[in-house]
């Protein structure tokens, strides 16, 4: 079995509303009451995140959740997509957004209004 | 313990790019293999790693060890005591349960110290140690560390003297 794909039938764009970058901490920082703290890796490098936003209508919605359910397994396993900025195809897993939810979707008029916490896998 | 010129120059830096890694070597005469284990993704496994399940690890001196997210610190070094230290093992792999409990006798570890910049140079190793007082629930699997010094064995064993066999020593 290959490596599922962010489905054709969903919005293949990122919307530059609401999207962000997040560098991971992997500092290990020792504060002293003087001088400069020392400064060390943590361990190697974490995985990138990124947000992504995009509209749906009320099918796309239904295909969106089919894909995270059944195909992603409640999003424990990996997909492949092609980064909203480089271009390249990478892999990433959805992140939750909240300790009880791995994403929410708002109503805005006829479409749904989805953000996405993406972390591209190293 | 010594270290190398490298791992020193790391210790003391103010500022370092580098980092330790534990590895560990479960042993077990009821494993078909030895299971392997690193405290950091260092790179994919690309000997275990398939389109159903992507593995992060360490390679060292041609072996791979899994990553597991784990606790652990070096054992303690005492005149007096057996190094001893404690192992915290993050359990959401599941993978260790089966092995844990299908044993009927403590795993044999070897616990490997290398530095990510050189992973093949070994900066230190303890081999031999016990890993028991095993406890597992959902989130971890933890545990005790430690050598069998068998100080406490008696030595010479059994010898036969007057006083344990006198029956021999009749004429």
């Amino acid at each position: 079995m290959a490596i599922p794909v962010w489905p054709t039938d969903l919005p293949q764009y990122t919307l530059m509303q609401g999207y962000s970058e997040s560098y991971p901490n992997n500092l290990l920082m020792s504060e002293g009451d003087t001088g400069v703290g020392k400064v060390r890796r943590k361990g190697a490098t974490p995985p990138f995140a990124f947000t992504r936003s995009f509209y749906l209508s009320k099918d796309q919605r239904n295909i969106l959740a089919n894909f995270v359910q059944f195909t992603l397994k409640d999003g424990a396993l990996r997909f492949g997509f092609v980064h909203p900025v480089d271009g390249n195809l990478i892999e990433m897993r959805i992140m939750p957004v909240s300790a009880d939810d791995l994403y929410t979707t708002s109503r805005e008029g006829k479409v749904f209004f989805v953000t996405l916490r993406i972390k591209v896998l190293p | 313990m010594k270290i190398s010129l490298e791992a020193l120059k790391s210790v003391y830096a103010q500022e370092t790019g580098d980092y330790p890694i534990f590895l560990l070597t479960f042993s077990h005469r009821d494993l078909k293999a030895d299971i392997r284990i690193s405290t950091d993704p260092t790179t994919r496994l690309p000997g275990m790693t398939t389109d159903e399940m992507v593995v992060y690890g360490t390679v060292s001196n041609g072996q791979e060890y899994i990553f597991c997210g784990m606790e652990i610190s070096w054992p303690t070094e005492d005149e007096e005591s057996a190094p001893m230290t404690q192992l915290s093992i993050s359990n959401i792999g599941r993978e260790l349960v089966e092995m844990i409990r299908s044993m009927r006798y403590s795993p044999r570890l070897t616990m490997t110290l290398v530095l990510a910049s050189n992973t093949d140079m070994v900066e230190g190793r303890i081999s031999g140690m016990e890993f028991s007082e095993v406890e597992i629930n959902t989130m971890l699997i933890t545990g005790t560390l430690t050598i069998n010094m068998r100080t406490n064995e008696p030595f010479p064993f059994r010898t036969f003297t007057p006083s344990t066999a006198p029956g021999i020593f009749k004429e």
